[in-house]
């Protein structure tokens, strides 16, 4: 039994449909206080959506979400007292600037870290005297994110924050995650980038068309896909056809190449009596993983 | 040789897009139907009029005698002429309504066309194609002066086949320069609004500018028809252009060819700059960001005003100077209808009173629907918050739904009783001035008499925003030209009392020349507060949808 007050989000059969688009499908997660949590699907998948849902602006149609363990239909407002977003498209006022903004917010917020606001600004290399509409997207993009961060609040949720971001953007984006984590802030993150999940996330959900279809950490998930693994044999080559989880890809004289998802004593009780030459086994990385689960 | 190893594309062999103009022709064509038939009914209805109002010679001699020298009516709704003609009559009484109504048409239009459509990214996709920004500003030119001619062809059919019809009379020649002289208004102000399109990079902007254009030309030809000898400012506006063409009784076009080379001018320099500038720029640039003051900063209430302000003060100067226009003129206006036929007409109404209070009661009703729009669009902006998504970023604060709503009809109704109030002011101090008698409580008493409509109006909105959120512009804006739609129809002439009873405007008594009707005051402000509650009940526990 899992003591409540240590869980920030969680979703109990959560769905939600459009007339006849089913955007949500009865979704079950929990999220534990101070996790990074991973929200990885293709487009049109849910994503957006369950975020609504969990910030209490749609109203599910089945099935319950709360956050720190307070209902997101009914507490509508006490929800928001701990929680900072940044919403998919970035969409804040044309005509307020990104400082006017940013106070905006704060104010709205209630509570702000001014000092780690002014580092933000720095850091992302921000000029906050434009007008919004002014912005690039990618600017746009960090005036939400910094609107977002120095609020830390307890819960971030991010919907796909970095798009739009540049590379050194985005490494500073990862910095400023890390230190959420290290302050104990738990963070839900949308994303197509999976690198980006990889790097981050100790917890990975994966939606597909409404449904959530894995999740798990990354260790767990990798086993889903097979690893690749090629090697070169000194003379002969043993038969390991036989052996559970093997997918051959190529063979000849001395050498076999072949997708492999079993258990790896088996494979290597097999190989132990064949000199090898060399050995070579490719880890999947979350694209490989994300490919082979949308790819179908 | 390097340039034989390019490959040459011929410029003349890639097919030019025409998308600009595809899109231009479907934004303005529906619009510019429904106004030209609008605007045929309005000239039909008017003449149709004239002849069960003024059947005998003598009446039209009256009314000759009345109206031709009067500087008030003159100088407000352009000069009077040959009023003993159903032709002369017709001009009268629709052509200045239909150029401002054009004007203003064409404002909205050539804007969004010109550059809504760049400030929304639409041109982006575009320009990416096949063309460049000067050609599709020249082609969505052509889309929108072709809405033009339009209006022109189908106002001269649609004037001509009806004076056929109710044997008015109208030669073929006469209707077809009529309708070109009430076309060349939107002419002039799409070039002005291409113009405008180039020289800024925000549309509401763009909007604002020719805005204080349209005015300016307005009271230019106000202060050239007000018979003090100024006549010469007529040549100056751009609307004073359009009055002299004076068309149906002796008409001339020599002024079409200063309409035609103004807008010409206006039209070729836009594509020219359109050449020199580059996509999402303009000429003059964005104004530097206004300092804000962080009290607007502090709220969401305090934001909320923020949103409207700008807008608010717009409406706070237009309305008072059309309440001041409106008091200034009272007293010369009604001393013209003491006697006059037009006060038996109105006196079938159920008013009574002096001249001047008469007119004043119908002004009114002016300022009654302006306070309807005033409010209707700041409900627009509620729901505007919504559609670009503000919304979501703001009630992921620990804001709740009902504050924002209810800080929101605050602000609305704190807006009312701002403009009223300066309203009573204007107007009781121009009136003290003129020694028309009219105390504080009876101009009070005026000014809450108009309230109702616009009250109505944002109730059912609000409403409307609860439960259907995308169509509260539609419904809006369905209510005020229906309603404005009766008014007009129903002052022409006999018509059914439902009919005239479906339109807000016309629950309004035109006090001071009648008692106010406290019951159907009572019975508007009512929907409009049960509207609000039940929008506001709704909107609480609604999905945001920010589509
Ligand atoms: N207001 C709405 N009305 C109708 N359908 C909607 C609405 N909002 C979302 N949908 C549908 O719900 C589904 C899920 O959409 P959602 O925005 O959650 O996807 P997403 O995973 O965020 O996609 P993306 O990666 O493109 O942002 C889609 O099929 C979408 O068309
Ligand atoms: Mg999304």
């Amino acid at each position: 039994m899992e003591n409540n007050s240590e869980i920030a989000i969680e979703c109990k059969d959560l769905s939600k449909t459009y007339g006849k688009t089913v955007a949500l499908d009865h979704l079950s997660i929990q999220i534990k206080k101070g996790q990074i949590a991973g929200y990885l699907g293709p487009n049109g998948a849910g994503k957006t959506t369950t975020i609504r849902l969990l910030l209490g602006l749609v109203k599910p149609t089945s099935g319950s979400a709360a956050i720190f363990g307070l209902d997101s239909k009914i507490e509508k407002v006490a929800i928001h007292e701990n929680l900072a977003y940044v919403p998919g498209e970035s969409n804040l006022w044309p005509d307020l600037t990104g400082a006017q903004t940013l106070d905006l917010l704060a104010n709205l917020r209630g509570h702000s870290d001014d000092a780690y606001r002014k580092e933000l600004i720095e850091r992302f290399k921000l000029d906050t005297s434009r007008k919004f509409r002014t912005y690039s997207k990618g600017n746009k993009q960090k005036v939400a994110l910094i609107g977002a961060l120095m609020a830390r609040s307890s819960l971030l949720i991010l919907d796909e924050p970095t798009a739009g971001l540049d590379p050194l953007m985005e490494v500073e984006f990862r910095g400023c995650i890390h230190e959420a984590r290290e302050n104990g802030q738990t963070v839900f993150l949308s994303s197509h980038i999976l690198s980006e999940v990889e790097a981050l996330c100790d917890q990975v959900y994966i939606l597909r068309e409404g449904k959530l279809i894995e999740s798990g950490n990354l260790t767990e998930l990798k086993h889903l896909s097979s690893s690749e693994i090629a090697i070169q044999f000194k003379d002969n080559v043993p038969d390991i056809s036989t052996i559970r989880g093997v997918t051959l890809l190529s063979s000849g004289h001395s050498h076999l190449r072949f997708k492999f998802n079993g258990d790896f004593n088996e494979l290597l009780k097999q190989i132990s009596n064949f000199p090898v030459i060399s050995f070579f086994s490719h880890e999947p990385s979350l694209e490989e993983l994300f490919v082979s689960l949308y790819g179908k | 040789m390097a340039a034989t190893l390019v490959p040459q594309i011929s410029t003349s062999r890639v097919k030019r897009t025409r998308v600009p103009f595809r899109r231009a022709t479907k934004v303005s064509l529906k619009s510019s139907l429904l106004w030209s038939a609008a605007f045929g009914l309005v000239i039909l209805s008017s003449s149709i009029s004239y002849k069960s109002l003024y059947p005998t010679p003598s009446s039209r001699k009256m009314l000759q005698s009345v109206f031709s020298s009067n500087v008030a009516t003159n100088s407000l709704f352009g000069p009077a002429y040959h009023l003993d003609q159903i032709a002369g009559f017709t001009v009268f009484k629709s052509f200045f309504t239909l150029i401002i109504i054009g004007a203003i048409w064409a404002i909205f239009l050539s804007s969004k066309a010109l550059r809504g459509e760049e400030e929304n990214l639409t041109w982006e996709h575009v320009i990416a194609g096949t063309t460049t920004l000067a050609w599709a500003t020249l082609q969505v030119i052509i889309g929108l002066i072709d809405a033009v001619v339009s209006m022109w062809a189908l106002i001269t059919v649609f004037v001509y086949l009806g004076s056929l019809q109710s044997h008015l009379g109208f030669s073929f020649l006469q209707c077809a320069f009529f309708a070109l002289a009430i076309s060349s208004t939107p002419l002039l102000f799409i070039s002005f609004g291409a113009l405008a399109s180039q020289l800024f990079t925000e549309r509401k902007t763009v909007n604002i500018a020719l805005g204080w254009l349209l005015g300016a030309s307005y009271a230019l030809r106000l202060v050239g028809d007000s018979g003090i000898g100024l006549h010469w400012l007529d040549y100056l506006s751009p609307i004073g252009w359009v009055e002299l063409l004076h068309p149906m009784i002796g008409p001339k076009p020599i002024y079409l060819l200063l309409i035609l080379v103004c807008s010409g001018l206006c039209l070729a320099l836009s594509v020219a700059m359109a050449s020199k500038r580059d996509l999402g720029q303009s000429l003059l640039g964005t104004k530097a960001p206004s300092r804000i003051s962080p009290k607007y900063l502090s709220s969401s209430l305090a934001f909320s005003y923020k949103l409207i302000s700008t807008n608010l003060f717009s409406w706070l100067i237009s309305i008072s100077a059309t309440a001041l226009i409106l008091a200034r003129v009272a007293e010369s206006v009604g001393s013209t209808i003491t006697g006059s036929s037009v006060k038996t007409v109105l006196e079938r109404i159920g008013a009574q009173g002096s001249g001047s209070n008469l007119f004043l009661g119908l002004s009114f009703v002016i300022l009654a629907m302006l306070f309807a729009f005033m409010l209707l669009g700041q409900v627009l902006v509620m729901r505007a918050e919504e559609s670009t998504g503000h919304l979501d970023a703001l009630l992921s604060t620990p804001v709740s739904r009902l504050r924002w709503l209810g800080g929101r009809v605050m602000v609305l109704m704190a807006s009312e009783a701002l403009v009223g109030l300066i309203c009573i002011l204007v107007i009781w101090i121009v009136l003290a001035t003129e020694n028309l008698g009219q105390g504080f409580t009876s101009v009070l008493l005026s000014i809450a008499n108009i309230m109702p409509p616009g009250i109505l109006v944002a109730g059912c909105a609000i409403f409307v925003f609860g439960w259907f959120p995308t169509k509260t512009s539609v419904v809006g804006y369905g209510i005020l030209a229906w309603s404005m739609m009766v008014e007009i129809i129903a002052g022409l002439g006999k018509s059914s009392q439902f009919l005239v009873d479906t339109s807000i405007f016309h629950q309004v008594s035109p006090y001071p020349a009648a008692s106010i009707n406290w019951k159907s005051a009572v019975i508007m402000t009512g929907i409009g507060v049960v509207g609000t509650l039940l929008g506001a009940y709704r909107f609480n526990s609604r999905d945001i949808d920010p589509t």
